[in-house]
């Protein structure tokens, strides 16, 4: 069989050659697959070499075989992420579509609560205290499911693997606190009267996950996600109960005080690391 | 036996109150060395012991020359290590390929055509280069711990740990775990348990017998089944002073235990002498 147009013998040498793209090669293959006279000038270069032919059946397969990643590791890839990173984050519970949604709802609801009290000519300190609360423990929240023992489930053979816990955990909580941090960033910006409290809970935020990690590396995750948030809330409550500013614990020494929490935080995660790679603690 | 690839020495471990593993030893080189016992036997402590993931409260381990115990030695296990646990997880929304990529990844395969390629390697291996592109949760049983076998086989490694590999399989799959394992074995460490004694007979030319935390026999299968000569005999009803008795598909009864004189003695099988040294605990959990 052949066709009604040909390949330029140009093109043909560079192919012969490997020098054309991809997305030409394949379309140079479907136009040899039907056409007689431009196989014959292919083989007249001195292409079609087996090098050549295995390097496309390898392509082929690798097409073919491959499946083709879900959403999130398809969007990772997409802003940057290195494909084999992208696998290792789809496997995270808490950067799924879900659990985006679940985050969503609850910042939208905190939202929404402080507006409705802002319209009816309320206070809006106390709606935006529960906002800033939450927003700075949804990080937390989503490292805890991010990465351990009862949480992923090829925890064990991930654990036997060369690969360094601490580091998956933290690209995987590195991930969290991002995802997590644009969606509460969202929510802030539709805050009632926003000024620079909708941007308050920042740096809680990140004392809390660090903190939260450093206390990992002697409890299992969920214990310390847990242990973090009854602190805080505890501390949040009271520190705020009955004063004339109840913000007072995102004010200067509050956010000062934070600053000391990740410097500490980091410091036990940087010494207690290798914690993550010794096994399963029981 | 050969130069010993794992070493175990006096291994302890308890959980509270409850003694999992008290002063278990035994040596194991190149080739395939079965752990068999009864469930809580300290089988599976064990085996998460020499896949590094869990620390023993005494005594010294050695694999590959190494000392888990430190950073170091164990990145150096890690990176030689194959482990199928007992009940393996998936991210079930995985495909079969993703999830075995995924693992390689774990393994340091950063570059994805070799990756990729072993990934494909490992799945036809245990036969499953017909399923690469379907869901972990739409596969089968069976299916699922070949998966999981896969995982274990990336890389081609030297030890090779593989917790209950059999259960789950039909008869033709197992054939085929055999032989992949047995092909890996010659000049690789491969360490499995089981409570199938004919896994055993067929895979092992060591085995360690396991109880209650201790170690009760370490030998040949065909020294495991002498264990039992002498001790094994057919009667037609159940003997009063057999130790274990059950009724054969021929009808007669098969008893192991003190031999009574005169006793119609039969050659005795790897499973008789398992039998008679975990006793009635293994004959109970057969029979449920």
């Amino acid at each position: 069989m052949t066709t009604a147009w040909h390949v330029e013998p140009e093109i043909l040498a560079r192919y012969s050659a490997g020098e054309v793209d991809d997305a030409r090669a394949f379309s140079l293959e479907s136009h040899l697959l039907a056409c007689e006279r431009c196989r014959a000038a292919l083989a007249a270069t001195g292409g079609e070499d087996r090098e050549r032919l295995d390097r496309s059946w390898t392509r082929i397969t690798e097409m073919l075989d491959a499946p083709r990643p879900g959403v999130v590791e398809r969007g990772l890839v997409w802003f940057g992420v290195r494909e084999h990173v992208a696998r290792l984050l789809a496997a995270t519970p808490s950067l799924r579509v879900s659990w985006f949604a679940a985050e969503a709802i609850a910042l939208g609801f905190a939202v929404i609560a402080a507006n409705a009290s802002a319209s009816r000519g309320r206070g809006t300190e106390a709606v935006l205290l529960v906002f800033l609360v939450m927003a700075a423990l949804i990080p937390v929240a989503g490292v805890a499911v991010a990465y351990g023992r009862g949480i992923d489930p090829t925890y064990e053979v991930g654990l036997a693997s060369p690969m360094r816990s601490f580091g998956l955990l933290l690209i995987r909580a590195a991930a969290v606190l991002g995802t997590s941090t644009v969606l509460a960033g969202a929510a802030a910006l539709a805050l009632p009267g926003p000024d620079w409290t909708a941007a308050a809970w920042l740096l809680p935020s990140l004392g809390l996950t660090l903190a939260c990690l450093a206390l990992a590396t002697r409890v299992r995750p969920l214990v310390a996600a847990g242990s973090v948030a009854f602190t805080w809330i505890l501390v949040a409550a009271s520190v705020s109960y009955g004063r004339a500013d109840r913000l007072i614990v995102f004010r200067g020494q509050g956010q000062f005080a934070f600053v000391f929490v990740i410097a500490v935080s980091a410091w036990v995660l940087a010494r207690r690391r290798d914690a993550f790679d010794q096994g399963v603690m029981e | 036996m050969n130069v010993p690839t794992v070493q175990v020495i006096g291994i302890e471990k308890s959980y509270f109150r409850t003694r999992a593993l008290d002063g278990v030893s035994f040596d194991a080189g190149a080739g395939i060395t079965g752990l068999l016992g009864p469930n809580g036997a300290g089988k599976t402590t064990l085996l998460r012991m020499m896949a590094t993931v869990l620390a023993p409260d005494a005594g010294d381990l050695r694999l590959l020359g190494w000392d888990p115990g430190k950073a170091d030695e164990r990145l150096a296990i890690r990176r030689r290590l194959g482990y199928m646990p007992q009940e393996p997880g998936f991210h079930r929304n995985f495909t079969a390929f993703e999830f075995v990529d995924y693992v390689a990844i774990l393994k340091e395969m950063v570059e994805r055509k070799a990756r990729h390629d072993e990934v494909r390697r490992v799945l036809a291996l245990v036969g499953l280069e017909g399923v690469i592109g379907r869901k972990i949760k739409a596969l089968s049983g069976g299916m699922r711990r070949r998966v999981a076998l896969a995982q274990a086989l990336l890389g081609d490694p030297d030890l090779l740990v593989l917790d209950e590999p059999t259960a789950g399989l039909d008869p033709e799959q197992r054939l085929r775990f055999r032989e992949i394992v047995s092909e890996r074995s010659t000049d690789r460490t491969v360490i499995l348990s089981t409570h199938q004694t004919e896994d055993v007979a067929a895979l092992c030319p060591h085995v360690v017998v396991m109880d209650e935390g201790r170690v009760l026999f370490g030998g040949t299968p065909r020294e495991l089944a002498e264990v039992a000569r002498g001790r094994v005999w057919l009667a037609a009803e159940r003997a009063p002073g057999a130790h274990l008795s059950w009724r054969t598909g021929d009808g007669d009864h098969r008893n192991i235990g003190q031999a009574p004189g005169g006793a119609n003695l039969v050659e005795p099988t790897v499973e008789d002498g398992y039998l008679l040294l975990v006793g009635h605990r293994a004959f109970d959990e057969e029979a449920a």
